[in-house]
């Protein structure tokens, strides 16, 4: 029992750092643009498939790891200037549903390709084992890389936003966007070159979780939702709350699934989500007033 | 004014309030008796709005107290000060700028009538809509009552901003930069209907037109950097030494930097 | 907001081509166009939230759903009484229910808080509904079987419940709705959801509590999509999980803006315009590949016509 706790610990862990990479890129664009970008699940998807695709062209998955982040970001490149920028002065609900259109043909598109079955690519590494609090099993290496993959990335964007000039113009144009763009701050310049940035960072999870849940058409779409929740309990703007927030989802998910079937550790999840979101109105390291 | 009001309508003890390092309001102290036509000056900066806001409910203090006609205050929300009779207009234009300028006097209409199932009793309709055309008509230079608020000029949605806090029929009314970005003309015109109001109202004003203020105010209180440093008569105040001080050069040269 | 007499000439036209259709006799005519009046009828339910008051909900489904799944309670499953009448009030009543329970607990949020903790709800709603713990769902399976006898009223016998007696039906609902709805929102109550929708903040000033005002938008809101949820029910005779998929609350997201908020007659015309466009993409490009026509339309309208299709400078121009 303590093992099983132990190794959906570990789980949650991995997969919480994954809904952390991709929701943060949701919130830095929600904040900065005020675009609710219903396509990054998309993007989510390339990277999967993109990772998918190398490593059945040249049998290199981890080439696969490299090429779909710069893939997805010049994707996202794309969608900036054909979707987000003509609508940047918009309600921001209109860009919404024509990035939901871009999400539905995005998914079709990659159906129309591969086809609706889900494509599994071999897990890298073997297992090794772990003795941890009296417990001894096995766990696979390839989740550890993912995890180390997830906090360098997380560290490599908590980095660009505390130390790079560019990265703190971000943060203050996402506190105060009016007050940022008099004081010089482009926030259209900035947005793009974070949209290129926040895409290649979903390409990058997208690609991770191949071996672990494997690619399907929908896995972008059946993420979406849970991914903004994530990012805006999270709190607009701040990595270490979508961190927190992603990683308290993903365990509450994991460990309560052992007590409980699918269905009801999801409600679990989501009751934690409610709660969250009714103490703190403004997400757990809130500080954005934007969209309110 | 009349001697012998003890208790002020309007008090507040210590009022503090900072946002950081920033102090709005440093424990002030403040009493308005009933009737009075008081007004409110100072630098920019120097804490008038937070004042306000803080009088409102908009923001909370971190220390001190208010009351209103005795009732403790501090901690009600905005919408149950306005039921115990503070109206306010703001600084800034602050409207329902898709609404016709009849439906936003009628919104203050009916928040005025104390009934609460006033949104559906037909009787009560009649009532709103008749005292809503009663307040048009009192002013002429509304001409298209059925024209989007957000269409009108900003001296004409400044005065609209004005009216609606007077269409609550409050018993205290606070009125932020009534003047602000108003013509001559205009300034004739708020300041009848002010002098109006005072027949029966407690005014709190504040303004960066210092002949105005000069002309309307019975008492002026002077607030700077977030303290109240001279407080009298139109005349006490502009002779105090302190007042000078803090506007560089006395008020009637500050007049013509801001009334220009 | 009174109508131009241009505007009324052309919904008039409107409403007498709707009225004549059924005479050209294909069932699937009928159908299409009963499922639009109904997600019309659930378009202007949004819209009264929405556009009106300003409150957006990603959980519109749960209004749509579940009271379709009062309705499979009170016939079906639980109480085994398939009167219509009172299916399709208890259907109503469940929205209102639901609506005002959902509304206060997520109106303690503001702005997209609030919207997310809509999506909560639906999410959880949705769960329980697959997970079925109590037995009145029925799961995957959903509940089938629901449609009511033809009423008789002396010896007169009317089927308002299948094909062309439900499309009738629906079409007097939908009008009526619109009346009520267009009322509402032109009474003073309708003036201080507007007011919570452009400057929340002054209506505070004023000496207004905003929460009960929003409470009461979710309430009537929700109790509008009941009703076009019971309608569902009668033209599909089942009920099944996806009616509460949040998915569907997405789609009249989307109708509504597209449509153009605030113009109630926007949303339903909008809704006639994903309805058919969706079956005829379907029915002429196969292995899904209508989606591609949908994405696009979601695309193009929102591109080339600012604020919705009833929002456009020409059409403003030329009706309202």
């Amino acid at each position: 029992m303590t093992s099983l706790i132990i190794t959906q610990i570990l789980n949650g862990l991995t997969i919480g750092l994954i809904f952390a990479l991709v929701a943060i890129g949701l919130t830095i664009v929600m904040g900065l643009m005020e675009v609710v970008n219903f396509a990054h699940g998309s993007f989510y998807m390339f990277g999967g498939y993109i990772t998918f695709f190398v490593f059945s062209a040249v049998g290199s998955f981890w080439l696969g790891l490299v090429v779909a982040p710069v893939a997805c970001a010049i994707l996202g490149l794309g969608l900036y200037y054909a979707i987000i920028r003509p609508l940047r002065k918009r309600h921001p609900l209109e860009p919404l549903v024509a990035l939901v259109g871009v999400a539905m043909i995005c998914r079709q598109l990659i159906r129309n390709i591969w086809g609706a079955e889900p494509k599994l690519l071999p897990i890298p590494f073997g297992r090794v084992q772990v003795s941890l609090a009296g417990a001894e099993f096995t766990y696979p290496i390839y989740f550890f890389v993912v995890m180390g993959v997830g906090v360098a990335a997380l560290l490599a964007l908590y980095l660009l936003f505390r130390k790079s000039d560019v990265g703190i113009r971000c943060l203050a144009a996402i506190q105060d966007r009016d007050t940022a763009m008099s004081m010089g701050v482009n926030v259209d310049r900035i947005g793009s070159l974070m949209l290129v940035i926040v895409m290649g960072v979903a390409g990058l999870a997208g690609g991770l979780v191949g071996p672990i849940f494997s690619v399907y058409p929908t896995m972008g779409l059946e993420l979406i939702g849970l991914l903004f929740v994530i990012a805006i309990v999270g709190g607009l703007g701040s990595i270490g709350g979508a961190v927190i927030a992603g990683v308290t989802i993903a365990m509450t998910k994991s460990i309560s699934s052992i007590f409980v079937s699918g269905n009801i550790s999801d409600i679990l999840a989501y009751c934690v989500l409610l709660a969250i979101l009714l103490i703190r109105p403004r997400g757990i390291m809130g500080l954005a007033t934007v969209m309110e | 004014m009349s001697a012998g009001q003890a208790t002020p309508i309007l008090e507040t003890r210590d009022l503090l309030l900072h946002f950081g390092g920033v102090v709005a309001t440093d424990h002030v102290s403040f009493g308005l008796p009933e009737g009075q036509v008081r007004a409110l000056i100072g630098p920019n900066g120097a804490g008038k709005t937070s004042f306000f806001n803080l009088l409102t409910g908009v923001l909370r203090p971190q220390g001190g107290r208010i009351f209103f006609k005795g009732r403790d205050i501090t901690h009600m929300p905005p919408y149950r000060r306005v039921k115990l009779g503070i109206g306010r207009s703001f600084q800034v234009v602050n409207l329902f700028p898709e609404l016709t300028v009849k439906e936003n006097v009628q919104i203050a209409v009916q928040a005025s009538l104390k009934q609460k199932n006033h949104l559906f009793e037909r009787v009560e309709r009649q009532e709103i809509s008749r005292r809503t055309d009663e307040i048009l008509s009192q002013y002429e230079w509304i001409r298209d009552p059925d024209q989007e608020a957000g269409a009108l000029i900003y001296p004409e949605q400044k005065k609209l901003e004005t009216i609606l806090a007077l269409a609550l029929e409050p018993e205290l009314v606070l009125l932020d930069e009534p003047t602000a970005g108003v013509d001559e003309n205009d300034i004739g015109l708020i300041t009848d209907m002010i002098n109006t109001l005072s027949q029966n109202r407690t005014i709190l004003l504040t303004d960066h037109d210092i002949k105005f203020v000069m002309k309307i105010a019975q008492r002026i209180t002077v607030m700077d950097q977030g303290r109240i440093i001279s407080e009298g008569t139109p005349s006490e105040v502009a002779s105090d030494p302190r007042v000078d001080e803090c506007y560089f050069g006395g008020l009637v040269e500050c007049q013509t930097t801001y009334s220009s | 907001m009174s109508l131009s007499p241009r505007f009324r000439l052309l919904l008039g036209a409107a409403i007498l081509v709707l009225v004549l259709l059924p005479l050209l006799g294909q069932p699937y005519l009928i159908y299409l166009l009963t499922m639009s009046l109904i997600f019309g009828i659930f378009a202007m339910a949004y819209d009264l939230l929405y556009g009106f008051t300003g409150l957006v909900s990603f959980g519109h489904s749960v209004f749509y759903g579940l009271p379709a799944y009062a309705m499979g309670m009170v016939a079906v499953t639980v109480f085994k009484y398939p009167n219509p009448l009172v299916m399709i009030a208890a259907a109503m009543l469940t929205g209102l229910v639901l609506g005002c329970l959902i509304g206060f607990v997520c109106t303690f949020a503001r702005g997209i808080y609030m919207a997310l903790v809509t999506f909560a709800f639906a999410q959880i709603i949705e769960l329980l509904v697959l997970h079925d713990p109590w037995g009145i769902t029925q799961g995957e399976n959903g509940i089938m079987g629901l449609r009511a006898a033809p009423l008789s009223l002396g010896g007169l016998t009317v089927d308002l419940f299948s094909g062309v007696g439900l499309y009738y039906l629906v079409l007097g609902l939908i009008i009526a709705s619109y009346l009520v709805i267009r009322a509402l929102v032109n009474s003073p109550l309708g003036d201080v959801f507007k007011g919570i929708k452009q400057n929340e903040e002054r209506l505070l000033s004023l000496g207004y509590n905003p929460r009960p005002y929003k409470v009461a938008a979710f309430g009537l809101s929700g109790m509008f999509a009941g009703l076009a949820g019971a309608m569902a029910v009668f033209l599909n005779n089942s009920i099944v999980p996806s009616m509460v998929d949040w998915a569907v609350g997405a789609e009249i997201l989307l109708i509504t803006i597209m449509g153009g908020a605030g113009t109630l007659i926007g949303p339903i015309a909008a809704a006639f315009l994903i309805i058919f466009a969706e079956s005829y993409a379907a029915s002429y490009l196969g292995g899904g590949n209508w989606v591609y026509v949908m994405g696009g339309l979601y695309i193009a309208v929102v591109m080339f016509l600012p604020g919705g299709i009833f929002r456009t400078r020409y059409l403003k121009k030329a009706f309202v």
